[in-house]
């Protein structure tokens, strides 16, 4: 029974080994851990401990990255078998649930820590320059791998349970908010009601999760990271973070194999998929779907119905947006004795992240949702240029934003900063973030058009590398420019020109992918 | 079924994540508000000058009608990063329903930062305080806030409640103004003294009735009844108007000495020059701790490390490449992976550890210029390392002891103690910490006097000067400053002579290092060896890399250098003596253990011939 287990584990392990894609992809790694390294050690001069600084990045930017692939790679080693169909066949060719988790998930994981394993020597070198020991690397390296683990084999739960590879994604995502924000969000209110004597509604019941909460707290990998890099961490390597995540994902593939059956009896695929409540979900809102008669743009009337959900999203954002407005309002107190923001800050970073996630979404879905429907071919034979139909799909997304646009207006009448004028240094932060935003949209619309899956996380991912490596060195060219008789903005045209230079190469790139993805 | 699962389980997890803020109440305590800040100054006219200590002085008032003592706690943000280099505290007592001004005095080194105070731990105690402007040493009336008559004029107003106690605190006050006495003792009228010896400009005005101020006790020496005269390397002038008559075009040619708008004739002749045709100019700190840094790092062989991670890529391409490729059996791929990794792992971290011999160490570039015999106001630039992560301390001997990290990259998990003199920090293992320290310090007395002193036009043609007893025979070089001209000295049998006509000062500031002026020496001022063991030359090469720079920033050099910066008064000569650094002048403490180091002795003389 294990040999025909093991065999389509054996197989994935024989491609990893041969395949030039996984070796390039491993060579490449180094060499950005490398390139990383070399910036470290380039700007030790201006830091205490350049080492501890580039390991902290080194870490953190890997549990970025392992929680991004855990939307994507992770959670979708079943469901994309569920969307193409070919779950069926793989069963009539007599493969053990036990030989598909572990040929489709745990080969996935084993490349994975592979590539995480040809990490490691180079992460030694933060020793080398100081700021770490030996132990401390190893520890956080014991620690990531666990977490590896732990997120990998909870993806593959999800990517059982769900129906398609975006219900799995998307579960995957809301496990991922409630672990690393809503326990740490209760265990903070925990900490606060302690030391705050007035009784309120959320202590009680951060008080009454506090077992639980505490748990999961001292399981999170984030929380060690930090007792690891901690100066003087001297504690053993194996620690509650691991053991757990270990037995976790172990009690996930468990499950996922249990569930197996049970959950791809009825797997159906082929829907198209539109946004909104569907099915289920709209009866449980008990809301009438709208739909409106076609446009004469019907390229717009489509993204906009398909895409951003219609006039019903649109109205629910337009009472849901206002009214977190003022929940934020009403809770100002809360929110500054936990996390130190005011009301007005909070305000506009939850309008930033609702932007954000929604031009993310809208830049993901406008070609993917053609694609996965393989009518792409059909959509490039209409009598418009690849920009028209570019253009007339962004904007049917965008009339999805309405909302957020009109949030953000009212925001900037009724919550405006009066000092933003006098602080060039702010305006520029506000111009670069909006800058990077319309790079990551781009790669991510380019991304769309190359994987099957995880098109954001992957943007996200190449930025936050690319990033890494090239924006010390745009910095440097910031510096060299902010002298005191120059104009106060001076410093923003590096970052406008390194903009408008990735705009070009992406949007080129972006219209010959789409011609070719056409073509296929 | 699994659709109606994952659907329910995606609307109650979102329902739950929606119903959590909306459970919250407010957990903050009422804040009774019981200390307030009614004012916060930069300096001593509003602004700040760039890499200089600032005091920051706070008003803060208590409203209960019981005592109240806390810590004021500074910190510093740039742009929009989190907290930068260490707080600053400073500990208050405020009896019931009253105010007092606390001052705290941080190292401002450019107006990128933005400054927090805090005061408790509410949410109501604690405020952002306006960036300072920058600008010069500020000139300003001392003058009780309370007397009435005397309003008007283009002086700025000081409290001279607010003058520091130390002269540490003075290096943002170019010039003083009194037209009464200012009502010192003890601490703050020895740091004005020793402000006004060490180049201070002191203005005497008339007072309302047409008087001059007339001073008493150790102040006496300002009653001389002369138009202008020198207390040390200070300048008294006495200006027949009051300070309400003082108007902008008074204040800039008699009191700033500074050209006037119309092109009238400036009192001293004002050049722009900066270093590489404009294309950096003087940094006080950088090349400093540059150069402190290197000396200070601890031991690798680097050489190695590079051969090892060329190598460590070679074995994974073509290497695993090609075994992956080739091999029969997948498996001895995988295994030849994780031999690889491994084998370089032992490797990389046995040569990228510190020796075991090493030690914690200091490495420090100090500047004393001399107060009187055997007291000196100190400026010390060091560089620490530590080989394992721990909490450590440093202070000095000495008072009035200002530090700071001079740090804008990076937070700093550590604190500044203002009333103790004491520098708290923590310190991952083998690491590094730039530390500035300004101190009023006992040293070894120098004993210097001007033996024979002679000049022409040219400049000074003899001078000979004789030393003390504690005068140290390792120092490394001598100099003498005279008018713009600086003259190399050399040893006569006990004494220091002129060995050349000298040269332009700024010039000798400003030529950087490609001559070959500052090669290596091998011997000292009296011929006593100085780089002895090849592995000090590296060291002690770095450290005379830094004569230039310690001679430059003793003249309070930043940025674009004025020509009047590096030119003295005739009745002065200034005597410059690089030595290795005395114990005096070390940090305290057992946790550095080895400090090494170099200061540059400053000592003004009175010329013999001096006319004033």
């Amino acid at each position: 029974m294990l040999h025909g287990a093991l065999a389509l584990l054996s197989r994935s392990l024989r491609e990893g080994a041969r395949f030039r894609r996984a070796h390039a992809f491993r060579i490449i790694s180094l060499l950005i851990v490398l390139g990383m390294l070399a910036a470290a050690q380039a700007g030790a001069g201006s830091v205490g401990a350049p080492g501890l600084r580039f390991f902290e990045l080194i870490c953190f930017l890997i549990v970025a990255l392992i929680t991004l692939a855990g939307f994507s790679f992770f959670a979708t080693p079943i469901s994309e078998e569920k969307d193409d169909g070919t779950l069926a066949l793989l069963k009539l060719a007599d493969l053990s649930p036990l030989s598909m988790l572990l040929g489709k998930s745990t080969s996935r994981l084993a490349a994975a820590l592979l590539l995480f394993v040809g990490l490691f020597p180079f992460s030694l070198l933060a020793v080398t320059l100081g700021g770490v020991t030996v132990h401390q690397v190893w520890s956080a390296f014991v620690a990531l791998a666990a977490y590896m683990v732990l997120v990998a084999n909870v993806g593959l739960l999800c990517s059982v349970i769900s129906p398609n590879s975006r219900a799995a994604a998307a579960l995957m995502f809301l496990i991922t908010l409630l672990f690393l924000g809503l326990v740490p969000l209760l265990h903070s209110s925990y900490g606060l009601y302690r030391w705050d004597d007035s009784r309120t509604l959320i202590g009680d019941l951060a008080v009454a999760c506090r077992p639980v909460v505490g748990f999961v707290h001292d399981a999170s990998v984030i929380v060690r990271l930090q007792s690891i890099l901690a100066t003087g961490f001297d504690a053993s390597a194996v620690s509650v973070q691991v053991l757990a995540s270990l037995g976790g994902g172990a009690a996930c593939f468990a499950a996922a194999w249990l569930l197996f059956d049970r959950c791809t009896e009825t797997a159906v695929s082929g829907r198209p998929f539109r946004s909104g409540p569907t099915g289920t979900s709209a009866r449980f809102f008990r809301v009438p779907r709208l739909v409106w008669r076609v446009w004469r743009w019907p390229l717009v009337w489509k993204d906009y119905h398909f895409i951003a959900g219609g006039p019903l999203i649109t109205a629910m954002k337009l009472v849901l947006y206002p009214a977190l407005i003022v929940l934020i309002i009403w809770q100002e107190d809360w929110l500054f004795a936990l996390f130190y923001v005011s009301s007005f800050d909070a305000a506009w970073g939850a309008t930033a992240v609702i932007a954000v996630c929604e031009l993310i979404y809208y830049a993901s879905s406008m070609f993917q949702h053609e694609r996965r429907a393989g009518a792409l071919p059909t959509l490039v034979l209409l009598p418009y240029s690849t920009w028209t139909l570019t253009a007339a799909k962004a904007t049917g997304c965008l009339l999805g934003g309405i909302p957020t646009a009109l949030l953000i207006g009212f925001l900037s009448v009724v919550l405006v900063d009066d000092s933003l004028a006098a602080n060039p240094w702010r305006v520029e932060g506000i111009v670069a973030l909006l800058v990077l935003l319309a790079v990551l949209l781009q790669i991510t619309a380019l991304n769309s058009l190359v994987v099957r899956w995880g098109a954001a996380p992957l943007a996200v991912a190449i930025l936050l590398i690319a990033g890494g490596c090239l924006l010390p060195a745009l910095g440097a060219i910031m510096a060299l420019l902010a002298e005191p008789d120059a104009s106060e903005y001076a410093e923003l045209v590096p970052v406008l020109y390194a903009g408008g230079v990735l705009t070009v190469i992406l949007q080129f790139l972006i219209g010959n992918r789409l011609r070719a993805a056409a073509a296929a | 079924m699994a659709m109606c699962s994952a659907a329910k389980l995606t609307n109650i997890v979102l329902l739950s994540l929606l119903a959590v803020p909306a459970l919250a109440g407010s957990t903050c305590a009422d804040e009774t508000g019981e200390i307030v800040i009614e004012r916060v100054e930069w300096g001593f006219d509003g602004k700040a000058v760039e890499q200089t200590f600032v005091p920051l002085s706070v008003l803060m008032r208590n409203n209960s009608p019981s005592p109240v003592e806390g810590t004021l706690r500074l910190t510093k943000s740039v742009q929009l990063t989190q907290q930068v280099g260490a707080a600053y505290e400073q500990t208050f007592y405020l009896s019931g329903e009253s105010s007092r001004w606390v001052q705290l005095t941080p190292y401002v080194i450019d107006d990128f930062e933005n400054w927090s105070l805090r005061w408790g731990e509410g949410r109501d105690e604690t405020m952002s305080i306006p960036t300072p402007r920058m600008g010069k040493p500020a000139t300003v009336l001392v003058v009780d806030p309370n007397i009435v008559s005397g309003r008007g004029g283009a002086i700025r107003r000081f409290d001279p409640m607010r003058f520091p106690v130390s002269v540490t605190g003075t290096d943002a006050l170019g010039g003083v103004v009194f037209d009464r006495p200012p009502g010192w003792q003890g601490a703050r009228e020895a740091a004005f003294l020793e402000w006004l010896m060490r180049g201070g400009r002191l203005t005497l005005l008339l007072d309302e009735n047409g008087v001059y101020p007339t001073f008493a006790g150790d102040l006496a020496p300002l009653n001389r009844q002369r138009e202008r005269f020198f207390v040390g390397a200070g300048v008294v002038q006495r200006i027949p108007l009051t300070a309400p008559e003082i108007d902008a075009e008074t204040m800039m040619t008699q009191i700033l000495k500074e050209e006037t708008e119309d092109g009238g004739p400036p009192q001293t002749a004002l050049t722009s020059i900066s270093l590489y045709g404009g294309a950096m100019s003087w940094d006080r700190d950088r090349d400093l701790f540059d150069n402190l840094r290197q000396a200070v790092s601890f031991h690798r062989r680097w050489w190695l490390i590079y051969a090892g991670v060329l190598l460590y890529l070679l074995a994974h391409y073509p290497g695993c490449y090609v075994l992956g490729r080739k091999a029969a059996q997948w498996r001895n791929f995988y295994a030849g992976f994780l031999g690889v990794s491994v084998a370089f792992s032992l490797l990389f971290a046995e040569i990228g550890r510190v020796g075991g011999g090493e030690a914690n160490r200091i490495r420090t570039a100090a500047i004393a210029r001399q107060l009187e015999e055997g007291l000196y106001d100190t400026t010390g630039w060091s560089c620490l390392a530590a080989v394992t992560g721990d909490d450590y301390e440093v202070a000095h001997e000495g008072s009035g002891s200002l530090y700071s990290t001079c740090q804008q990259m990076e937070r700093v998990n550590g604190t500044i103690r203002l009333d103790a003199g004491v520098f708290q920090v923590e310190m991952p293992p083998a690491s590094t910490r730039t530390l500035l320290h300004r101190g009023r310090v006992k040293g070894p007395p120098l004993g210097l006097a001007i033996q024979e002193f002679q000049r022409d036009e040219a400049g000074l043609s003899r001078l000979s000067i004789t030393v003390g007893d504690d005068f140290p025979r390792t120092a490394a070089s001598a100099y003498a400053w005279h008018g713009p001209r600086i003259y190399e000295l050399a040893v006569a049998g006990d004494e220091l002579v002129l060995s050349n006509r000298g040269e332009d000062g700024l010039s000798f500031l400003t030529t950087p290092d490609y001559s070959g002026r500052w090669s290596l020496r091998r011997i000292g001022l009296w011929g006593t060896p100085l780089a002895v063991q090849e592995e000090q030359r590296d060291e002690e090469e770095l450290f005379q890399e830094l004569e230039r720079v310690l001679i430059g920033n003793s003249f309070g050099t930043s940025g674009r250098i004025d020509q009047r910066q590096a030119s003295l008064a005739d009745h002065l000569v200034r005597m410059f003596v690089y030595a290795p650094l005395p114990e005096a002048f070390h940090a305290r403490g057992p946790d550095f253990t080895d400090e090494y180091g170099y200061v540059l002795y400053v000592v003004d003389l009175p010329a013999p011939d001096a006319i004033e």
